[in-house]
């Protein structure tokens, strides 16, 4: 079985307005919206078929920083009140974007998370690729998120050498097995996807950077988005370790 | 096999465990977990287990998991990580223990700015990894896996995939997880906690001891000819249900532990022993129950245990924790009892396992949930021509 793009979606962080105030939304985190926005625009090609497509789909969401903001809120809050609070710690783990979304969208194939320094949102799309590939679901979306946190933004300000941890975003990639897009009878955007990770410089290095931790599924997004046909993304990383991603498109 | 979904398994075989290790609350082999979940009941401090080995690191977490992946290999004979060969950890607090401490300090002004960065360097989850990858000077392919309590069980299902798929020669596979305040503090928030003694499937269950663990196994696509264990299936699903509680009928938890058994190519009869996620909390063990009766059919339910009551929940390392366990029953062919059952819940419809006893085991089923509805399963075997 290979696994094929079918469609892509991105955020932009200015989106999340519309969903803060939905009802559905009030206990997510800003990662869980960022995230829901990409997934919804990523899956608006195939949404009359969803509804039959959803038990045998799957979901891995890369991120770096994961969290942070939660977790960090959670434990301020504890150390100032001793109270800690259920509705933070839920939400603070790793996990917990894989869970929202995965619940919202009604996928029941399966849900992963990885964090992959750097490498997030790569990691994220060579698991849809292995998923689909052994046949566990038919369909799997991959995310990239990281979402800017005040702390980051205000607490530690001036620590991190500038314009380091400016960005947040995030983005979707529909993986589909070759097996489904000829049943959905459609034609992928591209396929053959082979992704590289060459990791140089230190692991804890936090350094001049343009982007975010996880920024991997958005700029492939964003490139299939713009260009279609074959293809070569290098992605250079803060610490200068550097990705490589490589697609063909159907014959 | 009844109402098992018709899922398009590809690329099945089996994969070979040719060395594993973990460290525990009851030691740092998997003969002293074996023995500590087989022998006479004992129960975790206040509920909460802590391994003190390393209590004086400044990083627990790593100088658990490097231990443990080192005795693993030790144990499969391999003398070091090559570049074919493939890493993957599953694990949910990471190195918070290395940098919440400080965060607390920096947030009450006790140290400065820059004296908490030095600490928060270790905050992104794939730090461990790359730091792990980086002290045994490993470049292969690695992934990190967080995936709540579910997390390590998927490592290896994942590891057996990628061995499948010839992504890598040989694969070592697990969890680490020790215990930071937010994890303490956060399953206190949400009651699922209790100061006794675990007593998973019990009516009088209080809730969960949470402990600190890790476990590595050591996959190939060959056996060793010596331990001639393995995988043969693995399924993966999720509720899609609530950010905590398990779906209340097992759906997804019966979805994961189907694919397993149609992975391995069974009948939910060939499964001779249940190792299951039996974690003591209210909620977990009815939904859990309700998914295993499903998968056989009400009368065909084979003997099923959980052994938390004795080393605690051990978080992401729990899968790998308790698949040591699956291992050491195949070997030993005995089954480990559900430790603290006293009354069994009365909604609780398995033939739970109350003390240790010898068996047949050929086909070990071991099941595992985590938050975020997700669900894992393994199906271990051992191979019977020896």
């Amino acid at each position: 079985m290979k696994s094929c793009i079918l469609s892509v979606g991105y955020s932009k962080s200015s989106s999340i307005e519309r969903l803060v105030s939905q009802p559905e939304f009030r206990r997510a985190s800003r990662n869980s919206m960022m995230a829901y926005l990409a997934v919804e625009q990523a899956l608006l090609p195939i949404k009359d078929n969803w509804e039959a497509l959803k038990s045998r789909s799957g979901l891995v969401v890369g991120t770096g920083h994961g969290e942070l903001a939660t977790t960090v809120d959670f434990l301020k809050e504890f150390k100032k009140s001793g109270v800690p609070r259920p509705l933070f710690f839920q939400n603070s783990l790793h996990h917990s974007t894989t869970g929202f979304l995965t619940k919202v969208f009604g996928m029941t194939g399966l849900g992963l998370t990885t964090s992959q320094r750097f490498f997030s949102g790569e990691g994220a799309l060579e698991l849809a690729s292995d998923v689909i590939e052994t046949g566990c679901v038919d369909l799997c979306i991959a995310v990239g998120v990281d979402a800017l946190s005040s702390f980051l933004q205000t607490e530690l300000l001036g620590v991190f050498p500038e314009n380091y941890i400016q960005a947040e975003g995030a983005g979707a990639v529909v993986l589909a097995s070759d097996e489904l897009i000829s049943r959905l009878g459609v034609t992928p955007m591209v396929h053959d996807l082979k992704i590289r990770c060459f990791r140089t410089g230190e692991i804890r290095q936090w350094d001049k950077g343009e982007a975010y931790e996880s920024d991997g599924v958005e700029k492939l997004a964003k490139k299939l988005e713009e260009k279609r046909g074959a293809g070569i993304l290098e992605l250079v990383k803060p610490n200068g370790s550097f990705s490589r991603i490589e697609w063909r498109v159907p014959c | 096999m009844q109402n098992l979904k018709q899922h398009n398994i590809n690329l099945v075989h089996k994969t070979y465990i040719t060395g594993y290790a973990c460290s525990t609350v009851c030691g740092d082999s998997p003969e002293l977990l074996w023995s500590a979940v087989n022998g006479p009941e004992q129960s975790l401090p206040n509920g909460l287990g802590f391994i003190s080995n390393e209590k004086h690191s400044s990083n627990r977490t790593m100088d658990i998991a490097v231990r443990c992946i080192s005795q693993a290999m030790d144990s499969a004979g391999w003398q070091g990580l090559r570049e074919d060969d493939g890493l993957i950890i599953g694990t949910t607090a990471g190195q918070l223990p290395v940098w919440e401490g400080p965060l607390m300090d920096f947030s009450t002004g006790k140290i400065t700015k820059q004296q908490f960065v030095d600490f928060f360097k270790w905050e992104p989850l794939g730090v461990l990894t790359e730091e792990i990858c980086s002290y045994f000077n490993f470049s292969g392919r690695r992934q990190t896996i967080s995936t709540a309590c579910s997390a390590s069980t998927h490592a290896i299902a994942l590891g057996c995939s990628w061995l499948a798929q010839g992504k890598v020669n040989r694969c070592i596979v697990g969890g680490v997880d020790v215990l930071p305040q937010l994890i303490v503090e956060g399953f206190k928030s949400l009651q699922l906690l209790t100061s006794e003694p675990a007593r998973p499937f019990d009516r009088d269950r209080k809730g969960i001891n949470l402990s600190e663990g890790a476990a590595f196994l050591c996959l190939e696509r060959d056996s060793n000819g010596e331990n001639v264990f393995g995988i043969s299936g693995y399924g993966m699903s999720c509720d899609a249900f609530h950010p905590t509680a398990p779906h209340p009928e097992g759906n997804g938890s019966y979805s994961a532990m189907a694919s397993a058994v149609r992975m391995a190519g069974i009948k939910p009869s060939d499964v001779d022993w249940v190792h299951a996620h039996g974690t003591g909390s209210v909620h977990n063990d009815i939904s859990e129950s309700r998914g295993i009766v499903r998968l056989f059919s009400n009368d065909n339910i084979p003997p099923v245990s959980s052994t938390k009551g004795i080393h605690g929940h051990t978080l992401a390392a729990s899968g790998a924790v308790e698949s040591v366990i699956c291992l050491e029953a195949l070997k030993a062919q005995r089954l480990a009892p559900t430790n603290g059952l006293r009354n069994v819940d009365p909604e609780i419809k398995l033939p739970l396992v109350r003390e240790s006893k010898p068996a047949f085991v050929r086909y070990v089923l071991k099941n595992s949930l985590g938050f975020g509805g997700a669900n894992g399963a393994l199906v271990f075997f051992r191979e019977t021509n020896t």
